[in-house]
């Protein structure tokens, strides 16, 4: 909370200032803050939503300079607290030099963003989209720490005619982190079910790429859009679920492939924007279980993980706009119903699981330039976006060694976030 | 069958057709003057390299100056200005900037409301672009021919 306030503050001294860095230019300053309240009627989501909550919240400042007519670097600095995640630690969100060659091609180097679908290098800025929360089938928030930025370097450009349109490309090679507290740890702890995390991911060289055609004359754009790399993960059997004290039982969850591939269409008609994405990741692990038990033996594993949705926005006024999407995501598409997951060994999860419908609407009210205020609702149906460990039964979390969970399959979340940027 | 078939065909064939003279006709219709700094070596700028230009695709003139941008806001010709050479709503073109400038991709462009702040701000810095109502042009800046 105290550094928010302190944002806050260095915000205001901002708006005032502008630094003098050198005979090529000023610094360039700018920020952003969000606080967002959620609650939801079952089913806690990424935070304690059951009873309300205001762990919600983004801030960020940046510092741009040009360095010469081709050359700028720039840095911007970020905290978010959703739930247990970020607990409004400041990152370095990205940084990086940026030389612009020609139209054709460019060079970045350092940590930049990611080019994942429409909306991934712009996911924290509240104040850029209509909706308080993306799609999580394609903008999955237990990923945003990994999947925001890589350190490394970046290719752009884009070519095109009047009569053929633009193709712009984005090609990047570099690394991402994932630790041990990490959105994408609580993930894994969710899918297994009975273990945790005990060290940062150690994940290897990291390809990310996109290629975006913006057609002539009608404002339709296309794009495609990938992250692969590979990794393991450790992580030690719960206490609360090892029936054997003393008995210590490790898995390492060895991906050799994991692979997102984004397909992404947006089409603008004035104050209309209709939008449709389509993402599938892929993954081909290995399982090995440390001592190797005959209830537990090494295992392989290929799962397609698949999310889409629809989405439409329109600016009714130069003050409100108005939202809705519809988005369906499947942590297994070759087990849609929930059949497997149920039926395997040690389970105690539900059929439910194996999905995540939501149906949202929002409304964004633009106060000013700088401030604006939104309120949303979401229908869902479903618990595979659920991170189990913020869903486990209060009086009795843990029966016969397996977790008891207190989800619902259909539920409802409101939210409501203010946000200022200068 | 046949008919509703050939029916929705036609009807998608109509919708598309629409939407492209809509916005060709609405490129059409402009009120709008460009200038640049009178350093600018520039004459002529097709509507295509305009919009390049105001979404920040290309930074430097042809000699490899700075190009440094200048836009309205709050004003009539600020709307008419995006949609007829951004295809962008005035919203659309302000959250175009944002997500540059959050995302480290650019620096947001000089705002101003009025066309004599336009002009003050152009004729004073080397390699200003900008855009003010014909009527409102004085000698201090050059004006640029757009063409197709």
């Amino acid at each position: 909370m105290k550094i928010r306030y302190l944002f806050m503050v260095i915000c205001c001294l901002a708006m005032q200032t502008s630094l003098q860095a050198s005979e090529s230019g000023t610094v360039d300053i700018h920020g952003f803050i969000s606080q967002g309240y959620m609650i939801s009627d079952e089913n806690n989501y990424f935070a304690e939503t059951k009873d309300g909550t205001f762990q919600f919240n983004e801030m960020g400042i940046n510092f741009v300079s040009k360095l010469t007519p081709n050359l700028r670097v720039g840095l911007q600095f970020f905290a978010r607290d959703l739930g247990d995640l970020g607990n409004d630690k400041i990152t370095v969100d990205w940084v990086f030099g940026d030389y612009y060659y020609r139209e054709w091609l460019g060079l970045r180097v350092g940590k930049i963003k990611i080019p994942l679908g429409f909306y991934n290098e712009v996911r924290d800025i509240d104040m850029v989209r209509t909706f308080i929360y993306l799609p999580q089938s394609v903008y999955q928030e237990r990923y945003r720490e990994s999947w925001v930025a890589l350190k490394g370097a970046s290719l752009y450009g884009k070519v095109g005619s009047d009569a053929l349109g633009t193709l712009g490309y984005q090609f990047q090679l570099g690394s991402i982190e994932a630790g041990k507290d990490s959105g994408a740890a609580k993930h894994f702890e969710s899918l297994s079910g009975y273990f945790e995390i005990t060290e940062d991911f150690d994940i290897g060289l990291t390809y990310a790429g996109k290629l975006e055609w913006q057609a002539p004359v009608i404002p339709l754009r296309l794009a495609v859009s990938s992250l692969m790399y590979d990794f393991v993960v450790t992580g030690k059997l719960k206490d609360a679920f090892n029936p054997t004290p003393g008995l210590s039982l490790t898995i390492q969850n060895i991906t050799d492939e994991y692979r997102v591939i984004v397909g992404s269409m947006e089409y603008t008609w004035g104050n209309l924007i209709l939008a449709a994405e389509y993402s599938e990741i892929y993954t081909d692990a290995k399982f090995r279980f440390s001592p190797v038990t005959a209830s537990l033996p090494d295992d392989d594993m290929e799962i397609t993980m698949q999310g889409y949705y629809g989405s439409i926005a329109y600016r009714l006024f130069d003050w409100l706009e108005l939202g809705a999407y519809y988005s369906e995501y499947y942590p297994d598409k070759d087990d849609k119903d929930g059949e497997n997951i149920v039926a395997a060994p040690f389970n105690y999860k539900k059929k439910f699981q194996a999905w995540s419908k939501d149906a949202c609407l929002s409304a964004r009210f633009d106060i000013n330039m700088n401030w604006i205020i939104k309120l949303e609702g979401h229908v869902m149906n479903g618990a595979a976006d659920l991170f189990e460990s913020d869903n486990y039964n209060e009086d009795t979390p843990v029966v016969n060694y397996q977790p008891v969970l207190d989800i619902e399959e259909n539920w409802m979340l409101f939210a409501l976030k203010v946000s200022y940027s200068f | 069958m046949e008919i509703i078939k050939n029916g929705r065909c036609v009807f998608i064939s109509s919708a598309v057709v629409m939407a492209t003279l809509f916005f060709m006709a609405s490129a059409s219709k402009a009120d709008v003057l460009f200038i640049v700094n009178k350093s600018v070596p520039v004459e002529t700028l097709k509507k295509s390299e305009i919009k390049k230009i105001f979404l920040g695709d290309n930074p430097v003139w042809p000699n490899g100056e700075e190009i440094k941008l200048v836009t309205q806001v709050n004003t009539d010709i600020q709307k008419e200005f995006t949609i007829t050479f951004t295809q962008r709503s005035a919203s659309q073109f302000s959250n175009h900037w944002r997500k540059v400038m959050f995302s480290g991709k650019g620096m947001i462009p000089e705002s101003v409301q009025s066309d004599h702040a336009v002009i003050n701000f152009v004729k004073k810095t080397e390699g200003a672009i900008g855009y003010i109502s014909p009527q409102s042009v004085t000698k201090d800046v050059k004006p640029v021919t757009i063409s197709e």
